[in-house]
């Protein structure tokens, strides 16, 4: 039965439009979902290799404050902090001593230096240029660009979902009115959706990993990693609340089917 | 027994707050073997009363009996179950899915009918197609068919679940005289064969193939 309904669905042309806005909807959410490691690794490859280490080292300012024993401690378990280390340096007749923060990441580091100074502690950076202020930059605006991509692209599916499961009203109706009951329809109706959605998402995907894993490595030469874990909830999200949404209206009026 | 039966029958919608009664006090039995005519001009209540008594709308008042069941209380899956197995729908659009063959399309009542197994439902597919004289176009698609063709597959799909109620909403409303005689006799050959076919219709030519007339005006069966 399900075969049948699927085939069904899968011979009306106007779906086969649905699939190709499918395959760009999730092209487009799944860049989006890790646009902000494509940008962190494009501005990493612009810091010399001799500064990475400084670049993610973080000094406190005010000479004045001398950091206990415990207070080191407690440093480090704030999270991304890495090690809190003195260092010493030898003048004339006197020593200096430094206090060095250092962060498991520089683009970590605006946020330590946040937290730090909540508690009073100012700091400075070791190694500051213009890629990390710009990336500092562009961070608000690409967060921007990543939420809006997924809602646009989940309002996308909806939209669609409905105006397919609208294109299939008369056959579901056809079904109620021959005996099929309203769970069994319901069941037709997501599978039906989901044929279109898993088709479109296997595609899509295909493509958006051979952007990731080729195209935008050799154009920005730098090495990508994808973060699979949020990748597959958010793809799972964007699926599943348009579907329940579409489903429930496009069942809510089967009762009233009628000759 | 009668197979089915409708007692002191009301039907009104509500128009605006305002009520117009479609069906009024409608009493009558429906046998096996038997074909009916339903005539009456177009908004005098025949779909309503199709609908009725194939469990797809409900009577204001009154009682619907089916096998001697009484119908109105049955929760939506008995009601499903009712028309799977009781009812053939045949209706003026034919109705079938554009994007199934032939075959398909008579197949699709079958899915839900534990009675089948795979070889049987394509046992009783080869069945229908030759009853209704399909056998060169099982794998084609609706658009390819003309429109008699189209509801001869309609009634095929119809007889699926060998329904013993045949409901037949204007069925040749679309079709020239050549097909519509056809169609009459494949639905004259059914009731012969022990269904009880209604046939809803302004087209007097029904009038010759029905063993019973019923005139439907202003709400009043007669
Ligand atoms: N769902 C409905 N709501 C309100 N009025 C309806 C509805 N369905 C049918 N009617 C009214 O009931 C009357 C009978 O309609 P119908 O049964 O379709 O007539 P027929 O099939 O004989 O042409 C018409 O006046 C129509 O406007
Ligand atoms: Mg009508």
């Amino acid at each position: 039965m399900i075969n049948l309904q699927i085939k069904s669905i899968l011979k009306n042309k106007i779906n086969l439009l649905y699939i190709i806005l499918f395959i760009i909807v999730f092209i487009i959410i799944n860049l989006a979902i890790n646009l902000p490691e494509i940008i962190y690794k494009y501005y990493d490859s612009k810091i010399p290799e001799e500064y990475k280490e400084q670049a993610r080292t973080l000094y406190i300012a005010d000479g004045n404050i001398e950091l206990t024993n415990e207070d080191m401690e407690n440093l480090k378990k704030i999270e991304h902090i890495q090690d809190v280390k003195i260092k010493t340096l030898g003048m004339q007749d006197y020593e200096l001593k430094l206090t060095n923060i250092v962060v498991d990441d520089w683009k970590n580091c605006s946020k330590i230096q946040n937290i730090l100074d909540n508690q009073g502690i100012l700091t400075g950076r070791e190694y500051e240029d213009d890629w990390i202020k710009g990336y500092e930059k562009i961070n608000i605006f690409m967060n921007l660009v990543v939420y809006m991509s997924i809602i646009i692209g989940t309002f996308t599916i909806l939209i669609s979902y409905i105006n397919i499961l609208k294109n299939e009203k008369e056959n579901h109706k056809l079904l109620y009115i021959l005996g099929y009951s309203k769970s069994k329809i319901r069941y037709i109706v997501c599978t039906q959706i989901l044929a279109i959605t898993i088709i479109g998402f296997f595609i899509g995907i295909i493509i958006f990993d051979i952007i990731f894993q080729y195209v935008i490595p050799n154009i920005l030469n730098i090495e990508l990693e994808q973060d699979m874990y949020k990748s597959i909830i958010i793809n799972i999200l964007v699926t599943i609340i348009p579907l329940f949404i579409a489903t429930g209206k496009s069942t809510s009026h089967i009762k009233d089917f009628k000759m | 027994m009668s197979k089915i039966e409708i007692i002191n029958g009301y039907k009104e919608y509500l128009k605006k707050k305002e009520k117009i009664s479609v069906l009024d006090n409608i009493n009558v039995k429906f046998e096996k073997e038997k074909l009916y005519a339903i005539m009456g001009e177009s908004g005098s209540g025949k779909t309503t009363l199709l609908n009725i008594i194939g469990t797809l709308d409900t009577l204001t008042q009154g009682k619907l009996l089916i096998n001697d069941k009484e119908i109105i209380n049955l929760k939506d899956e008995e009601k499903a179950k009712i028309r799977m197995k009781e009812i053939g729908f045949v209706f003026q659009n034919f109705y079938l899915n554009p994007n199934m063959t032939v075959e398909e399309n008579i197949m699709q009542p079958m899915y839900i009918n534990p009675e089948y197994n795979r070889i049987s439902m394509e046992e009783k597919t080869e069945e229908l197609i030759k009853m209704v004289g399909l056998e060169s176009r099982r794998t084609h698609y609706p658009k390819e068919l003309s429109g008699g063709e189209e509801q001869r597959v309609a009634i095929a799909r119809a007889l699926a679940n060998n329904p013993e109620i045949i409901l037949a909403d204007e069925p040749t409303g679309n079709l020239d005289k050549n097909n519509e005689i056809k169609i009459l006799e494949i639905l004259k050959d059914l009731s012969q064969k022990g269904r009880c076919v209604i046939i809803v219709s302004h087209s007097n030519k029904v009038i010759e193939y029905a063993d019973k007339v019923l005139n439907l005006k202003e709400g009043k069966l007669e």
